[in-house]
Formats: structure tokens, sequence, C-alpha cells
């Protein structure tokens, strides 16, 4: 049978989007920069959600990997954000073997829904699971089964955080305290770099490593002054330079959207939502 | 393996050499192809008021010291940092109508498979449909867990999975496999004689060949049988049905005693153990090991205690001397060994015709204690593979019977428990239950065996585990 030899780097290595792809995914009806804002607010209601349902960040960050990819290949128009957040959960649980039902994964995304941004304006209402009746729960199947048609199945998602811990240790930093503040703020940069595009443009490795750096260079701690440290886990300084920018994009993503919200506008989680901000988009 | 070939003929090494110049110059032609898309992309980017990275804006730190490992592996980044990995590509599933359909193979429980050829490469493939229940918490954890370990395996002795595709709807969904004419069960039944000492010896090397590679890849099979290892009409033997395979961690953490066929289930698992390894894939391999040689299943139980009672009467019953821990586990107390049971005859005499070597490497890996059992790797360097007669190689087997003429002997043989398969049950309700949730369920199956109250096994109204009594008429 013709199947190449397995890569020996292949358990830290994720699928990535090609250009083309990311160019096509900005030709489907909304704007680059819509989609750009759209992918984090999905990122932002499973890390809610996800919250809610007690989920660890590595589980969420699994489900996002996948809705990532799969808004890379399906539009914002076609399947509502909530559906699919929702969708790539109930992927992520089952593949990282910590159970959750259809019907638990559907209220806490209903619930994230009311504060998608978590700006803590509304205290969240924790849903009854009992709700859900299996013809409610038919949405969460049928997009189950899209997700995994589109993305031909291939579920194996590598997320930065245990790496970005490996590496740590690695530096070996002597002061405890230095440790602490690093893996603290890195596993924050961490966080926010799943809420965005970046873990279908970036390795896991490039994006642990960066989230170190910033951490290091914000808590003004030295590792291994003067060296480019990030070369020794096969990192390369462009790389960091672009997931740095994508980061920055992020932060003003989020207070961009959130200035929405607080001006009484609402956030984008369905089709509908989706299209009226086109249409206020092509108003402005 | 290609390249191996290759060199046996020297001008084919100079052909590879002038392929290599060409695939080199196609790829920078590539490369630059990228380069520029990646500009367009970039620009597009920024025309919407897309940020992108760009050399200048990244960290002031010059770029001459590359670093090395992913590189050379075939990484490539282009200047405008949309970067080109070596990553395997984000993509759909094709459609199912790329495959010609060819005849049907078998329905079994867990799904109908159909043989197919690939339209464009003529190639045949064996394509298996997937069942999605929608009444049973979306898709199948196990199809997943399957899907994922057989894309994750590459091995010459596992089955090797292409695609997956769709029909017409959602709910069609098709595994694309390696097609293999034969499988080692139905096979062993058509021949009605045992295989020869040296075969034997090839097909167990194969299997624990393939064992090594999943149980160093942190992969359980948990469901090995002669059933699911398809065996090709050249002698190349390869481990199928990943329906139950799990990853493993070091250490444990519980999961379902309810894996593996009962013929071929570990004495660990039929007395209840969840925290349980590598070692029952090993026990399995026993099983399989003694059915080559004889032809005939090794233990083959009626039930869960039917199972216990046959595997003990033929190695003798352990105690907490001869298998630590073994009263620690859940149905252990509930074994009551019979007064006046004989002395287990010896491995020996069960096998008069294998060699010392032979008869070692099985009571090693028929150990009762797991912790005592052999691993694949320590099996595959036992002597029993180097001593005369030697692996024959698989060329030199004589031909195997075509498949359609050796169906037809096929018995009927258990499955695997329809509990950890996601099909009724507990477990299956809510299909992600933990599994470690489901031990009432197995307690439930376990004494609902139809042999329970006649083996005597039991002691007579013994206090179980999780809050049930035994009664025993």
């Amino acid at each position: 049978m013709d199947k190449p030899a397995t890569d020996p780097l292949a358990p830290i290595i994720n699928a990535l989007a090609t250009a083309e792809q990311i160019l096509i995914s900005n030709t489907r009806g909304a704007s680059a920069s819509l989609v750009s804002r759209l992918h984090y607010t999905g990122g932002s209601v499973a890390q809610v959600a996800g919250a809610i349902l007690g989920l660890e960040a590595p589980v969420i960050a699994t489900g996002l990997v996948l809705f990532h990819r799969f808004h890379l290949l399906a539009g914002f128009l076609e399947h509502s954000i909530k559906d699919t957040v929702a969708g790539c959960l109930f992927i992520a649980v089952k593949l990282c073997e910590t159970p959750k039902t259809a019907q638990s994964i559907a209220a806490a995304v209903e619930a994230a829904c009311e504060d998608p941004l978590a700006t803590g304006s509304k205290p969240i209402s924790r849903r009854n699971a009992k709700y859900y009746n299996n013809e409610k729960l038919n949405t969460i199947y049928t997009t189950e089964l899209q997700i995994l048609t589109t993305l031909a199945f291939d579920t194996h998602v590598v997320v930065p955080y245990s790496l970005c811990l490996e590496y740590l240790s690695a530096l070996k930093i002597s002061d405890v305290s230095d440790r602490e503040i690093l893996a603290n703020r890195a596993w924050g940069y961490l966080n926010d770099s799943m809420k965005v595009k970046i873990s279908i443009l970036h390795q896991p490795n490039a994006i642990a490593v960066t989230a170190l750096w910033l951490a290091a260079r914000e808590a003004d701690i030295e590792i291994l002054e003067g060296e480019r440290w990030w070369m020794i886990f096969d990192v390369d300084t462009e790389d960091m330079g672009h997931i740095v920018l994508l980061l920055r994009e992020c932060k003003a993503i989020a207070i961009g959207e959130r200035e929405r919200v607080e001006n009484g506008l609402r956030c984008s989680l369905t089709v509908k939502d989706v299209t009226d901000r086109i249409l206020e988009e092509a108003n402005a | 393996m290609d390249a191996k070939k290759r060199s046996r003929w020297r001008d084919e090494d100079e052909d590879t050499e002038l392929m290599e110049k060409k695939r080199q110059e196609k790829e920078k032609k590539k490369k630059l192809k990228q380069e520029k898309k990646a500009v367009a992309a970039a620009a597009i980017e920024s025309k919407t008021g897309n940020k992108i990275a760009t050399a200048s804006q990244s960290p002031k730190i010059s770029n001459d010291a590359r670093p090395s490992d992913l590189r050379d592996s075939g990484l490539k980044i282009s200047d405008e940092g949309i970067l080109q990995f070596n990553a395997p590509l984000i993509k759909s599933c094709r459609s199912v109508e790329n495959y010609e359909r060819l005849n049907h193979i078998e329905e079994g429980t867990y799904g109908v498979v159909f043989k197919g050829r690939d339209l464009v490469t003529g190639e045949v493939y064996a394509l298996k449909k997937l069942k999605a229940d929608k009444n049973q918490q979306g898709f199948p954890i196990t199809s997943l867990r399957e899907i994922h370990t057989l894309q994750q395996i590459t091995h010459p002795n596992v089955v090797g999975i292409k695609e997956l595709v769709v029909g017409g709807s959602l709910d069609q969904i098709y595994i694309v496999m390696e097609y293999v004419d034969h499988d080692l069960r139905e096979l062993m039944q058509s021949i009605r004689e045992p295989f020869l000492q040296s075969e034997v010896k090839t097909i167990m090397r194969q299997l624990l060949s393939a064992t090594q590679y999943m149980h160093s890849h942190w992969i359980i099979h948990r469901d090995l049988k002669t059933s699911n290892l398809l065996i090709s009409s050249g002698a190349i033997l390869k481990i199928a049905d990943f329906g139950l395979a799990r990853t493993y961690s070091d250490p444990v953490k519980p999961m379902t005693p309810l894996v593996v066929t009962l013929w071929y289930r570990a004495p660990e698992l039929l007395l209840g153990a969840k925290e349980y390894s590598t070692e029952i894939d090993m026990w399995s391999i026993g099983c399989i090991f003694g059915e080559l040689l004889t032809n005939k299943p090794l233990f083959d139980g009626k039930s869960e205690i039917n199972q216990i009672k046959k595997i003990f009467d033929y190695l003798g019953y352990p105690d907490s001397k001869s298998w630590s821990g073994y009263n620690k586990l859940p149905h252990a107390k509930n074994i009551n060994p019979p007064k006046d049971r004989p002395i287990p005859a010896s491995l020996r005499s069960h096998f008069p015709f294998l060699t010392s070597a032979g008869v070692d490497l099985l009571s090693k890996l028929l150990q009762l204690d797991p912790t005592k059992r052999i691993t694949a790797s320590e099996a595959l360097k036992h002597p029993y593979f180097t001593e005369d007669p030697k692996p024959k190689p698989p060329e030199e087997f004589s031909p195997f019977p075509t498949a359609l003429e050796s169906r037809e002997h096929v018995e009927s043989s258990p499955g695997a428990p329809a509990v950890a398969h996601g099909q009724g049950g507990n477990d299956a309700a809510t299909g992600l239950l933990t599994d470690d949730e489901d031990e009432v369920e197995a307690t439930r199956i376990l004494l609902a065996s139809p042999a329970a109250d006649k083996t005597g096994l039991f002691r007579e109204g013994a206090q179980g585990g999780a809050g049930f009594q035994l009664r025993f008429g």
C-alpha cells in the first residue's frame, strides 16, 4: 500500500492551513478582518463554555484547533458559531477521554452565549441539561458529523500546553518564583493564542516558545541572556515574530468586540448575526 | 523498503539520482510559486487591514543561524509570514463515488464491508461502513479511537488505512482500508491441519513485531484474536479491528475490564481488574500461539466463569503467593478452587511436538500474574525464533485456498464484549461514560452467565464488591 512512512515528528506536528486556503476562507462573504473576529468570538465562547463544563485548558484547546480548522474550510454564513463550537467541544471531550454528554455541552454553550466574551456583565445562569431532548440534540450530532467529514476525520491535534511546560523545565530557570511567574503568564498567552487562528498557522512548538518569550519579556525575567534559546526548540525567530503579531491582533480584536457589546450591540454568534454584521460593515 | 530494493540494481540507482535532481528542481519551482501566493495573500490581507508579519516586523534578532532538525525534514517558510511547513494538509473527505463497488464481503455486527476499486489507481480496497447512530451520543467514541489509532500507526503488520470517504448523506461514512484476502481464523478452519512449526514462527514473529510497535506507541489493542488477524496470500500478517484499542498511560488509569473476546481474555480481566496494561494483549497472543499450534482455540469458555475455570484447570489455581495482588482483584474472593481438583498437566504434555524453547515461550505468555508475563520485545528475542526450524520466509508458504472456498467453512466464534464496543449496556446508553463507571454492568453480565450456577466455582452466597449478592441454587 502506498503510504508514506510515519514522520518521526508526527506526534508534535499539526496539520496547517496553506496560503491558498487562508485566501479562500477570507472570501466567503465576510471580510478578512471579520473572519478573524468571528474566529475570536468562537474561541472565546468555547473557553467560557469549557470553563462551565470544568474542562481543562488542553481539552478546550483541542476543540478550538478543530474549530479553526473547520472554519478554514467552511464558511460562517453556512454554519453558526454556536453550533460549531458545541460540535468541536463534543468531539474534543471524546478525543481527550474526558467524557461529557451532548446534553451538558449544549447546555454549557447555550449558557456561555449569554456572556460570550466573558465580560462579567451578566451572571451566567446554568442550564438544566435534561431540557435538551433528542430533537434539540440533533443539531449537535449533525454538526459533529459535518466537522468530522469536513476535516477528513483527521483528529490528530497537538496543543502547546505540555510542550510549553516541558520547555520551561528544560530551560532550568533557577529561581522558583520566576519559574512560577513564567508558567502562569505563558499559560495565559497560550489560552489567548487558542482563541484566534494561530494554531492553524503555526506548529505547537513555536506557539509554546513564543508564549514563554512573551511571558519572560513581560515579567522582565532573563532566559539565557543573549542567547537565541528558542532555536533549541526548532523555532524560527520569524515564526515567533508572526505569532507575537497575531497575539497583538487578538488583543485588538478582544478590545474591539468588547466595546461593541458594551455599546449594546450583539455578539456575532449565529448565521443571522453574521449576516447582520456584514450588512452593518457595508453601511459603515 | 523501496530504497533497499532499488539498490540491488545499479542502473536503477542512477535513475534514482536523476529523479532526485528533477524532484529538487520541481521543489524549487513549487517553493517559488508558494512564495508568490503568500505575497499575494499578504497583499490582500494588508488591503483589508489585516496585519501580517514581515521580516522587518519580527523581533530584532538576526536570522543567520538556522535550526536544524525541522528544516532538514523539508520544512519550508515563505518570507511573508504565511508558513509552509512540512505539515499535513487540512482537507475534507472525498466521496465514496471515487470507488467502484466490487462485491460484498460481509455484514458483521459492527457494519458492512465491501470490496471497492479506486477509479483512478485501480487498486482494490476494503470499504467498511461505519454505523453512526444519532441516539447514542453521536459519532461513537470507539470509532473515533479506531480511526485515530489506525491513522497514527504505520507498520507492515498492521492493516493500513487509506482515507475516510462519505456517501450521499452524512451518516454514510466508510473507512477505506487495505484489502487483505484472509483472516487467520477462517484460514485455519479451511486448511484443517495445523501450520508447520516454521510457519507458526513466521506468523508469531509478525504478530509480535506489530504488537511491540503498538505498545511502544502507547496503544493497547484489547481485542487480539485469530479472526482479527488478517493474512494476505503472500503470508503477510496484518492486525485489524482497532475498535477496542485505547491509548494507555504509565501509571495506568482505570479502564473497563470488559474487553477482549472471551476466549482470549486475560485472567486479570476476567477477575475484574480495571488497572491493566499491555500484558492483556500478551495473554491474547499466548492463546493465539496455542491455537496456531493445534488449530483449536486454547480456552473456549462458554461464559466468563467457565472461562476462568478452563484457564485455572489448565494452568493451576493462583494464590497471593504465585500472583502478588491476586487477592485484591474484585472477583478473586469469589473463586472457590474445587477440593478434588487434579494437579494440572504440564504445558509440555499438551504440546508434545513443540520444542522446549517453544514451551518456554508459551508458558511465559500464559503467565497468570500479568507482572510476570513476557513483553512483546522480550518475546521477539526469545530463542524459539532462532532455533531450528527457522521461521519460513513468507514467500515460501504454500498458496492459501481462495477466500471464497475457505469462507464456506467458517464457524461462528464469539465476539468482543458488546458493552465495550458501545452497543447496548450501560457504557453505550450514553456512549460516554468513563471506562471505569461500568463496573456494575460488568458484574451484571458476569453473573448472568448461563454456566454460573453449574460450575460451583464461586462460593455460595459470597459477597461481591459492588453491593450485589450471589445466589446459586
